[in-house]
C-alpha cells in the first residue's frame, strides 16, 4: 500500500503526457520520412514495371520489323540472285552463251536490292551463300537480345522495388500501432496500463525503424546500369554467327562488369562447349545455375556435359532435376536414359526410354484430340534421341567419341540394349509422325543391306551399270540405293528418309506404296538429275527404309569435299 | 503574476494547438497534391505505353507490307530488266525463226513485268527505275503519326518528372512533421517555449513553400 502511494506521488499525469505529446510528434516525423521512402520505392517499382512492359512491346515490334527485312533480303533479293546465278549456268552449260550472259547481268543488277547481297555479308564474285547469320545479327538480333535482356533486368528492378515499398507500408503500419497506442496510453486513468501502452509503443516504434532502416541500407541492384547487357547482346550476336572465341571475349566482359549475370555463364558455357572445351562448359553451367537459373534446359545441358565427361551420376542426377520442373522435355528424359545405359545400367535405361516413348504417344495423342499439332521438338526430341544411340554404338565399335568407350561399363549389354532401343525410337518417331499412334507390331519383309552406286547410262538414257561404292567424288548428279527384298507386299507403306551429316533433310523424303511384288531387287533413286546444275553436296549420307513404320534397312555413303 | 503566466500559458497552449491543426490540413493537402501527381504519372506512363504500341505496331506493319511491295518490284524489276536485255539481244538473231523465238520470250518478260507493276505502288519508283523503299516507309510512318501518337519517349519523360514531383513533396510533407516535431516540444519545455514556436513556424513555413515550390515546378 505504502509502495503504491509513494510511486503514485512521483508520478506526475501531465509530464507523462507532454513526454508521450513529443513521442507521437516524433513517430508522426519519422512516419512521414518513411512515407517518403515507400513513396519513393513505389514510384521506383512503377518506373520499372513501365520499362518491362516498354521493352517487351520493342522486342516483339523489332522481332516482326526484322524478320520481315531479313525474309525479303533473303527469301527474295537472294533467292532472285541465286535463281538468276544457275539460270546462267544452265545457259552456259548448254551453250546458250547469249541467255548467259543475258541472266548474269540480271544477276548483278539484283545486288543492289539489299544489303545482303553486298559486303560485308555477300561477295557476290566468289558467290556461295551469303552471311545470312551476320546480317541477322546486325538487323536485328543484338537488339532485340538487349531488350530482352533489359526486360528481364527491369523485371528484377521492380519486384526489388515493390517488395521494398510493400516493406514499407507493413512499417507505417506498425508506426500506426504505435501512435495509437500512444494516444491510448494518454487516456487511460491506469498508472500502469499507461506505462505499458507506452512502453509497448515505445518497442513497436523502435522495432519499425530498425527495420526500415536495415531495408533502406539494402541495394537493388540494377544490370543495366552496369553495361553487362550490351556487351552479352552483342555476344549473342557473335554466337549466332558461331564466332565463338570473339563471343566469349564479349561474355567475359559481360561478367567482369557483372559477376552475377547467369545468362553471360550460359553463353559462355555454350560458346566454350562448341569449341569443344566441356571442362569449362561445366563450369559455366554450374556457375548460371549458382546465379539463379533454375530452367530445366539449363540442367539438361549441364547434365549432357557431364555425360559427355564420363560423369553418368551427376549427368543422371541433373537430369532428374530438370525432369521435375518440365516431365514432358524428351531430350531430357532420354539423356537421362542415356547416362543411365552408359553407367552401366540397363535396366533403368530401358524403363526410363519407356517413359519417354509413352510420353511422345501421349504427346501426339493429346495435340490430335485438341485438334493441333505436336511440336517440332517432340520430333527432334525422337530424332536427338537416336542420333546419340547411333554415337554410342559408333563409339563402342571403336570410333572416337565422348564419353570414350573405356568409360561405359558393361559395354557388350550396352551396345545390345542401345540397338534395340535405337530401332524402336527409329520405329516410334515415324509411326507417331505417319499414323499418330506408337509403333506394334514387326514386319515379316527381308531387306538385305542397302548397296549405294552411281548409274552408268547409255546415250540412250539407259542405265548400262552400276557403280557401287561407299564414298563417292564431288559432283556425283545421281546415286542409286540398291537392295534385295523378300516378302514384301504391295501396298505396304514404304518411307525412305535420308540424314545428311546426322541431320535429317526432309526434302530427300522418299515416301509410296510398295508396288514392286513379293521378292526381287530394287532401285530407288536420289537425284535432280533432269537439272543441268544439280549435285550431291559433301557429306555424310545415312538412307533410312521403312516399311509400315517399321525400320527395315539402314545404311550409308559418304560425298566427297569439292577437289 | 502568476495570473499573467497562467494566461500567457493558457494563450500559447491555443496557439500551439492551432498551429499544429494548420500544419496538419497543410500536410493532409499536399498529401492530396500528390497523390494526384502520382495518379497523373501513371496516366502518363499509359499513355507512354499506348504510344509505344502504337510505334512497333506501325513499324511491323510497315516493314511488312513495304517490303511486301518491295518483293513485287524485285520481280517486276527483274522481267522488266529480263525483256530490255532480249530485246538488245533480238539483233544478232541467227534466223527468222530464232528472231520470232527471241520476241516471244521479250513479249513474255515484259508481260511477267507489267503483272507485277501493279503489285506495288508506282509512285515510289525513282527515275533510275530503282525503288525508293525508305520514302515509303518514312511516308508509311508519317501518315500513321498524324493519326496517332508514335513518341512514347515524351510521354515517358512526363510520367518520370510527375513521378519525382509526387516524391518530392513527400519530403515537404516531412518537413512539416518537423514543425508538428517542434510545436509538440513547446508543451513539455519549462523555458523556451517561444523560441519553439518560432522554429516550428519556420520548418512549418519552409514545408509549405517547398510545396508550393516542387508544385510550380521551380524545385
Amino acid at each position: 500500500m505504502d509502495t503504491h502511494e509513494s510511486t503514485s506521488k512521483g508520478f506526475s499525469p501531465e509530464k507523462f503526457n507532454r513526454t508521450i505529446a513529443v513521442l507521437i510528434a516524433v513517430v508522426t516525423l519519422i512516419t512521414a520520412i518513411i512515407a517518403y521512402l515507400q513513396s519513393d520505392a513505389a514510384a521506383r517499382d512503377d518506373r520499372a514495371n513501365r520499362d518491362t512492359k516498354r521493352y517487351s512491346i520493342e522486342a516483339f515490334g523489332r522481332k516482326v520489323s526484322g524478320d520481315a527485312r531479313v525474309n525479303y533480303d533473303y527469301n527474295t533479293a537472294y533467292q532472285n540472285w541465286y535463281e538468276l546465278d544457275l539460270l546462267a549456268d544452265s545457259a552456259r552449260n548448254r551453250g546458250d552463251d547469249e541467255a548467259a550472259a543475258r541472266y548474269e547481268a540480271l544477276r548483278d543488277n539484283t545486288v543492289q536490292l539489299s544489303p545482303l547481297l553486298q559486303p560485308p555479308y555477300f561477295d557476290a564474285a566468289a558467290g556461295g551463300e551469303p552471311d545470312i547469320a551476320r546480317y541477322e545479327a546486325d538487323t536485328y538480333i543484338v537488339e532485340i537480345t538487349e531488350l530482352r535482356e533489359n526486360f528481364t533486368a527491369a523485371s528484377v528492378v521492380k519486384d526489388a522495388w515493390d517488395n521494398k515499398a510493400n516493406t514499407y507500408i507493413v512499417h507505417i503500419t506498425l508506426m500506426a500501432v504505435s501512435l495509437f497506442l500512444f494516444g491510448l496510453s494518454t487516456t487511460i486513468s491506469g498508472q500502469q496500463t499507461r506505462w505499458i501502452f507506452a512502453g509497448v509503443g515505445s518497442v513497436i516504434a523502435m522495432v519499425a525503424v530498425i527495420w526500415a532502416v536495415v531495408l533502406y541500407v539494402q541495394p537493388v541492384n540494377d544490370l543495366r546500369d552496369t553495361g553487362a547487357i550490351r556487351s552479352y547482346a552483342q555476344a549473342e550476336g557473335l554466337a549466332h554467327q558461331e564466332k565463338w572465341e570473339e563471343a566469349i571475349e564479349l561474355y567475359d566482359q559481360a561478367i567482369a562488369a557483372a559477376p552475377d549475370y547467369a545468362n553471360a555463364y550460359l553463353g559462355r558455357a555454350d560458346a566454350v562447349g562448341s569449341l569443344g572445351d566441356i571442362e569449362a562448359a561445366v563450369t559455366d553451367f554450374e556457375a548460371a545455375i549458382s546465379r539463379g537459373d533454375k530452367s530445366a534446359s539449363t540442367a539438361g545441358n549441364l547434365a549432357w556435359n557431364y555425360y559427355l565427361l564420363g560423369r553418368f551420376d551427376d549427368a543422371i542426377r541433373l537430369n532428374q532435376i530438370a525432369l521435375q520442373s518440365a516431365p514432358d522435355e524428351l531430350w531430357i528424359r532420354y539423356d537421362l536414359g542415356l547416362a543411365q545405359l552408359a553407367s552401366g545400367d540397363v535396366d533403368a535405361a530401358r524403363a526410363t526410354y519407356d517413359l519417354g516413348m509413352q510420353s511422345a504417344a501421349r504427346q501426339v495423342a493429346d495435340a490430335k484430340a485438341a485438334g493441333s499439332e505436336p511440336p517440332s521438338y517432340l520430333w527432334w526430341g525422337l530424332d536427338d534421341a537416336a542420333l546419340q544411340l547411333d554415337n554410342l554404338m559408333q563409339t563402342l565399335d571403336g570410333a572416337d567419341g565422348a564419353p570414350s568407350a573405356e568409360q561405359i561399363a558393361q559395354p557388350d549389354a550396352v551396345y545390345e540394349a542401345a540397338a534395340e532401343l535405337f530401332t524402336r525410337i527409329k520405329n516410334q518417331s515415324v509411326s507417331l509422325e505417319y499414323t499418330g499412334e506408337p509403333s506394334t507390331g514387326e514386319i515379316s519383309a527381308v531387306i538385305t543391306p542397302l548397296k549405294f552406286a552411281e548409274p552408268v547410262y547409255d546415250d540412250q538414257g539407259e542405265v548400262q551399270a552400276y557403280n557401287e561404292g561407299e564414298a563417292f567424288d564431288f559432283g556425283a548428279n545421281e546415286i542409286s540405293i540398291l537392295f534385295d527384298y523378300e516378302g514384301m507386299q504391295d501396298g505396304q507403306n514404304v518411307l525412305f528418309k535420308v540424314y545428311i551429316d546426322g541431320e535429317e533433310d526432309p526434302s530427300w523424303r522418299l515416301i509410296a506404296p510398295w508396288e514392286l511384288g513379293k521378292t526381287g531387287s530394287a532401285e530407288k533413286s536420289l537425284s535432280l538429275s533432269y537439272s543441268d546444275n544439280f549435285v550431291l553436296s559433301p557429306g555424310d549420307y545415312v538412307v533410312e527404309m521403312y516399311i509400315n513404320e517399321h525400320l527395315a534397312q539402314r545404311g550409308g555413303f559418304v560425298i566427297n569435299p569439292e577437289g | 503574476m502568476e495570473q499573467e503566466t497562467a494566461n500567457s500559458e493558457g494563450f500559447l497552449g491555443t496557439l500551439v494547438a492551432i498551429l499544429i491543426a494548420v500544419v496538419t490540413v497543410l500536410a493532409a493537402l499536399i498529401t492530396w497534391r500528390a497523390s494526384a501527381i502520382e495518379d497523373a504519372s501513371g496516366d502518363a506512363d499509359y499513355d507512354g505505353l499506348r504510344a509505344a504500341v502504337s510505334a512497333e505496331e506501325t513499324r511491323a506493319l510497315n516493314n511488312v507490307n513495304g517490303y511486301e511491295d518491295y518483293s513485287a518490284y524485285t520481280a517486276f524489276k527483274r522481267y522488266s530488266d529480263l525483256g530490255d536485255l532480249i530485246a538488245e539481244d533480238q539483233v544478232s538473231a541467227a534466223s527468222e525463226e530464232a528472231a520470232m523465238l527471241v520476241e516471244a520470250e521479250r513479249a513474255n518478260a515484259h508481260d511477267l513485268a507489267i503483272a507485277n507493276q501493279f503489285l506495288f505502288p508506282n509512285k515510289f519508283l525513282n527515275r533510275d527505275n530503282s525503288y525508293a523503299l525508305q520514302r515509303q516507309l518514312g511516308e508509311m510512318w508519317s501518315d500513321a503519326a498524324r493519326e496517332k501518337d508514335l513518341m512514347p519517349e515524351a510521354k515517358f519523360a512526363e510520367a518520370d518528372s510527375l513521378r519525382s514531383k509526387s516524391t518530392k513533396m513527400m519530403l515537404s510533407i516531412m518537413v512539416l512533421g518537423i514543425s508538428l516535431v517542434l510545436y509538440s516540444l513547446v508543451e513539455s519545455l519549462e523555458k523556451q517555449k517561444n523560441i519553439m514556436i518560432a522554429l516550428g513556424s519556420i520548418a512549418a513555413m519552409a514545408g509549405v513553400s517547398m510545396a508550393v515550390l516542387i508544385e510550380l515546378g521551380k524545385i
